[in-house]
């Protein structure tokens, strides 16, 4: 696009530069990290980093998904991402993503734009599994140091990823299949804590390796008992480091299948009955000293969806997305594609049809999140300038009441009602000062100058810029 | 104070005079306030300036008056979809030297609505610059260093340095 300079284009301060830029996708900031060097080390910057993720997570939430790109056979796949307006793209063509697909792989979670990826070798004897930190959007990935609990159980372990953000830190959990020990992995110290598992019950199982995390929380599936239908939802808190069990809302034992997901940053369920009635579960935490700590809201979403038994599935923004069976055509079969389910309209639609169905898919959000020691990023210095009208931004970002803003706005704007303009707009016949009684109130008067506000000032400002202030 | 008076007159820091409806006057906090507690009376020889060009003005008093219905009453979706096509063609308008200046103001006079959109243009615009475009209209200077720039240019090849 041509954009003419001319001699009217203004500067512009710095604040509002870093609005425009956290509207910008990932590929372009990299791409103008060549623009200057403050621009170089705006990306690494974890304010602006943080306000980058937020914008582009209420904004642009993504859904990816990694799908076969041709047959079995070739061992290539592709990593595409749907978007808000609905559009398929391949995110990336990277060696990665045809090495995850010649292995066994799974994505364990997906937080703030970093992937984490469990590997494990199809070579015999097998080699301990190795777990991939990976940010698609910045391209950076890394293999997180082994913990010994990996090592000695190797696939058989339950993996779960998230990010606590009142620890501003990823945490990532392998609990071994005899269930009796765990180790948890903190990217701000690199390094893994085993954690002896005592409060499990003895007959407690794992219903499948799908973890999801919201509200610096990680939740499993699970089982309590031989009898069927005794589910129990794990959620291991990342801050306190703690289990604690949740029942399932609903008897299980006659749904054909049940999906752990988020919904609105709150844990959710969604399953179907044997008559393809399909139902979605929304944990809302108790806050009232009720003694069942776990309340749940449920809605019903509609009854003939009969494309979607047997399926895994997510909540995306405020449709229910699974893999579902077409009507079967031919010889080969049915064809799998991915499903849409409105949760406020309960319309159902199918997705633009990939070749291949996806096999693995998660709610994503692209971010410039680097996948190294998250507190040893330094700030960098910034060179501290006050353009003049960056100053009404500054205003607008007080964390002060609105009358007190609306003061200031006023004030730089010689918009103060004192009693000088309240004369001259016949409000008024005494311009004077009511507190000191003498001078005339004008705006420095108020301000600076009167003697009630002179005393504050006096104790405010350093005596050695008095001279400057005056 | 303010409640007889339907529209109000500002001056720009070009020194022209320009009327605004109290109603959309309403989507900027500060002019709100203004009204609120600034005695706007008719033999009131004082007229706010803004500090905003006339040029400029113009076009946020433009976008002013066609999103205060909307702002004041609610809308239905219809009116939603409507109003969208129309901030897209407003955003075609005159973009190159006016859309920073309409950021500047939007920013200033506290205006959410307008300031995303502006904001949004822009991003959208900078996707499809080149990187010395981008340097020309933030009036930004290369300050790499020729190891930084030859380090860069391995990293972003097609990038330019001049």
């Amino acid at each position: 696009m041509e954009m003419e300079v001319n001699g009217t284009v203004p500067f512009l301060p710095e604040e509002i530069i870093t609005d425009i830029l956290k509207r910008l996708p990932v590929k372009s900031l990299i791409r103008f990290r060549c623009v200057c060097q403050h621009w170089k080390n705006l990306v690494k910057n974890p304010s602006f980093i943080t306000d980058h993720l937020r914008h582009s997570g209420h904004h642009n939430p993504n859904f990816l998904f990694f799908r076969p790109s041709s047959s079995r056979r070739d061992y290539t796949a592709s990593l595409d991402l749907l978007n808000c307006e609905m559009q398929v793209r391949d995110l990336q063509k990277a060696p990665l993503i045809d090495y995850l697909w010649a292995g066994r792989f799974k994505i364990i979670g997906c937080s703030n734009g970093l992937l984490c990826v469990v590997i494990h070798s199809k070579e015999i004897p097998r080699p301990p599994s190795s777990v991939l930190l990976w940010n698609p959007a910045t391209k950076d990935v890394t293999e997180v140091t082994r913990p010994r609990t990996i090592d000695s159980c190797k696939f058989s372990c339950k993996f779960g990823f998230g990010f606590n953000s009142s620890l501003n830190d990823f945490k990532i959990v392998a609990i071994d299949d005899q269930i009796d020990r765990m180790g948890v992995y903190s990217l701000s110290r690199d390094s893994w804590k085993e954690i002896e598992l005592k409060n499990f019950p003895e007959d407690f199982k794992f219903f499948d390796e799908t973890a999801v995390s919201s509200n610096e929380a990680i939740f499993w599936k699970g089982q309590k008992g031989r009898e069927e239908g005794k589910g129990v939802i794990v959620s291991f808190d990342t801050t306190k480091e703690v289990f604690t069990f949740i029942p399932w809302p609903t008897d299980t034992a006659s749904l054909s299948f049940v999906n752990l997901t988020v919904y609105k940053d709150k844990l959710a369920i969604f399953h179907s009955g044997s008559d393809g009635s399909l139902w979605v579960w929304v944990m809302e935490e108790d806050i009232g000293s009720s003694r069942e700590r776990w309340n749940w809201s449920k809605k019903f979403i509609g009854c003939h969806y009969p494309q979607m038994f047997n399926c895994v599935g997510t909540i995306w923004r405020n449709d229910i997305v699974i893999v579902g069976n077409t009507e079967t055509t031919g010889k080969e079969g049915p064809k799998r594609h991915l499903c849409m389910v409105n949760l406020t309209t309960n319309q159902f639609k199918m997705i633009d049809s990939p070749q291949y169905c996806p096999v693995e898919f998660l709610n994503y959000v692209e971010s410039l999140v680097p996948i190294f020691n998250i507190h040893n990023i330094e700030e960098p210095k910034t060179d501290v300038s006050w353009p003049g009208s960056s100053l009404w931004g500054e205003i607008w970002k007080l964390q002060i009441p609105e009358r007190c803003k609306m003061f200031l706005w006023l004030a730089l704007h010689k918009q103060l009602l004192t009693n000088v303009s309240r004369c001259k707009r016949g409000l008024s016949t005494d311009a004077r000062c009511p507190i000191c009684n003498g001078e005339i109130e004008t705006l420095l008067h108020v301000l600076r100058d009167c003697p009630a506000t002179a005393d504050l000032w006096k104790q405010l400002v350093p005596m050695n810029l008095w001279l400057w202030f005056c | 104070m303010s409640s007889s008076v339907e529209a109000i007159t500002v001056l720009s820091s070009d020194g022209d005079e320009f009327k605004i409806t109290v109603s959309a006057a309403k989507l900027s906090k500060p002019l709100n306030w203004m009204l609120e507690d600034v005695c706007f009376s008719d033999d009131c020889d004082e007229v706010p300036t803004i500090e905003v060009n006339s040029k400029t003005l113009v076009k946020v008093i433009e976008y002013c008056e066609k999103h205060a219905p909307r702002a004041n009453s609610g809308a239905s979706d219809s009116d939603a979809e409507e109003l969208k096509k129309w901030d897209i063609e407003f955003m075609k308008m005159d973009v190159k030297d006016i859309l920073f200046h309409i950021l500047m103001a939007a920013n200033y006079l506290h205006m959410e609505g307008l300031y995303d959109l502006a904001c949004q243009t822009a991003a959208d615009l900078m996707k499809g610059m080149t990187v010395s475009q981008i340097r020309k209209i933030f009036h930004i200077k290369n300050d790499f260093s020729s190891e930084e720039q030859e380090q860069l240019r391995r990293q972003h090849p097609g990038c330019s340095f001049d």
